[in-house]
């Protein structure tokens, strides 16, 4: 796989967050160019997860700006981001516990439904005719994540395992061109680990942009095309895999946990 | 089997509303036609809150909204010369409106700050009737408000409405309650109805996929409150005397006991709430200073062996009877 690193498609640029006192980020700059898979690594408290609710809308950043393509989208809104394509997955499970599986997908197509909203009122013929399209759309992306024999169970009863896929196909029944998935190998069985790193690389062969945040390095640097590092809100490190397992700053980082790759 | 089912429950719902219809030919005692009458008011005004509350969220102005579409419709009568029919939709629009307002500053807090914020702002309402004498009347209200304009339709005897013909304000409460219902209903099995459910299950997840929380949860206060306006206007010009003290707080614990008792997942929840309590309240009669203190048992007992409420009974019977069959094999 070739990856052009001339197309950044995501540029974070001095990137800062303050919650009162505590510093989550500060000032991290990078990019993301487009085609590739990127890992954020880091310990615990490293400012992951804030990274990805600055990027999303979820918080205003307290200073610094993120551009998307070019353009300049910091402070929007979740659903303004969704519409422009940046989709995101969560690292603990935030689903409609009790829709049917199904459903979430109906819903996770919402941009992509027209809007109709006299015949969904009515339930007109044409309206049917919509409803059927986005119900086979949402069965091909059930099959594509492996849910196709659960989706009348509702998310609560599902296992750790399917919920974390399911939240995963939720994000991309918006059709994302960069997806920003959470640890999504957390807490998973290692079968369970293989089919959602395959996963993974069938949604960046399908053109996604894919950012990672991930704790099981080892299963992450064998997909990922690059790694930046975060320790305590500051970027430390960042560059090809082979070069982060080598990095001093790095294993300092992680020291007191050994870095086992 | 489901077709069966459903074909059933339809048949059910029509003969309930062909019942309601009928029922004047049986009951002519002024006095029970009355206590229908409210009946159908209240029933469309605790559906119309239970339809806010899909989306997640608990109104507290709710009632308040009520009172100002029945403000509104006997002060475009009174005081701008509209007819009645004219009147009460403009009475909906004008409550819409004034929706948007008052939840405009509710609308960022959730859960039981979005309760309070909402009963703060409701409140703020019904103290600017209580205050201001002129149009609303002030303390004392608004009195003399006119009956709704006869009906002329050719062919036919002119229908007229008045303090002694209670028959026709109880076919117009009615009829304007079952239209309610049959938009309700519709409104729920649409688009919007399904992205309120998306909400209430999870405000953040339904953002990410691309929906306008904010804007859905205003949609759907707003219609809400035009709904619970359709009530008021008819309380308004049925009763023809407003008080602001008609729509305190106390009002809005029982719309929502009724909507709560009856359950508030499933669309016939309030309907029998209210049909419950209503009827409750006239057997309760000869003791009417425990008529809280029953509610209250009522509500703890329903919320302690029936969370969801009555409507919830069927459904929980048959999964006991599944069980049984199960332990038993």
């Amino acid at each position: 796989m070739t990856v052009s690193y001339l197309h950044p498609i995501l540029q974070i640029r001095d990137l800062t967050k303050r919650f009162g006192g505590l510093t989550a980020l500060s000032e991290v700059s990078f990019d993301v160019h487009e085609g590739e898979i990127l890992g954020v690594i880091g310990p615990n408290g490293a400012g992951k997860t804030t990274l990805f609710d600055v990027i999303t809308g979820r918080y205003r950043p307290t200073g610094g700006r993120v551009f998307y393509k070019g353009e300049d989208i910091t402070g929007l809104k979740p659903h303004e981001l969704v519409q422009k394509g940046i989709s995101r997955s969560f690292q603990l499970e935030v689903l409609f516990s009790n829709l049917s599986v199904l459903q979430h997908l109906i819903l996770s197509r919402h941009l992509h439904t027209e809007i109709g909203f006299l015949g969904s009122f009515f339930h007109t013929p044409s309206h049917r005719e919509r409803q059927r399209s986005t119900e086979a759309n949402a069965l091909e992306l059930l099959k594509v994540v492996g849910l196709d024999g659960q989706k009348d169970k509702t998310a609560s009863s599902l296992s750790h395992g399917y919920q974390k896929s399911l939240g995963i196909a939720v994000a991309l029944g918006t059709e994302p061109t960069l997806l920003l998935l959470d640890e999504p190998l957390s807490a998973l069985s290692p079968e369970r680990v293989e089919v959602v790193l395959d996963l993974i690389l069938t949604i960046r062969d399908k053109g996604v942009t894919v950012v990672v945040i991930e704790h099981n390095m080892g299963a992450l640097f064998r997909i990922c095309d690059r790694v930046v590092v975060l320790s305590v809100g500051e970027k430390i490190a960042e560059g090809l895999p082979e070069e982060i397992r080598e990095n001093q700053k790095v294993i300092k980082a992680y020291l007191g946990g050994a870095i086992v790759v | 089997m489901k077709h069966r089912n459903l074909w059933r429950k339809w048949v059910g719902v029509l003969a309930v509303i062909l019942a309601a219809f009928l029922l004047p030919v049986f009951v002519q005692s002024p006095y029970w036609l009355h206590v229908f009458i409210m009946m159908w008011i209240y029933i469309i005004v605790t559906a119309s809150l239970r339809f806010t509350i899909t989306m997640g969220e608990w109104s507290f102005a709710h009632v308040p909204l009520m009172g100002m579409g029945g403000y509104a419709s006997a002060l475009l009568m009174m005081k701008l010369g509209l007819s009645f029919w004219t009147a009460l939709p403009v009475a909906v629009l004008v409550t819409a409106v004034i929706a948007i307002f008052i939840y405009w500053p509710c609308l960022p807090t959730t859960g039981t700050f979005f309760f309070f914020t909402s009963f703060a702002f409701g409140e703020v309402m019904r103290l600017c009737w209580a205050r201001f004498k002129n149009p609303f009347g002030g303390q004392g209200g608004l009195v003399l408000i006119p009956a709704p304009n006869p009906i002329h339709i050719a062919g036919f005897p002119i229908i007229e409405f008045g303090p002694l013909y209670k028959i026709p304000y109880y076919y117009t409460a009615l009829t304007l309650m079952l239209f309610g219902l049959l938009i309700l209903y519709l409104l729920e099995g649409s688009r919007l109805g399904r992205v309120a459910e998306a909400i209430k299950e999870s405000n953040l997840l339904s953002q990410s996929v691309g929906i306008r929380v904010w804007r859905y949860k205003m949609v759907i206060l707003v219609v809400g409150s035009a709904f619970a306006a359709i009530g008021g206007s008819i309380y308004a010009h049925y009763v023809t005397l407003l008080l602001p003290v008609d729509f305190y707080w106390g009002l809005g614990v029982y719309i929502i006991i009724y909507a709560v008792v009856g359950g508030t997942r499933r669309f016939s929840g309030p309907i029998v709430g209210v049909i419950l309590f209503v009827l409750l309240r006239e057997l309760l009669r000869p003791i009417v200073m425990y008529v809280p203190l029953v509610y209250g048992l009522i509500l703890a007992a329903t919320l302690t062996f029936l969370p969801e409420g009555l409507t919830s009974l069927p459904d929980r019977i048959m999964q006991w009877i599944e069980k049984r069959r199960i332990a038993k094999a």
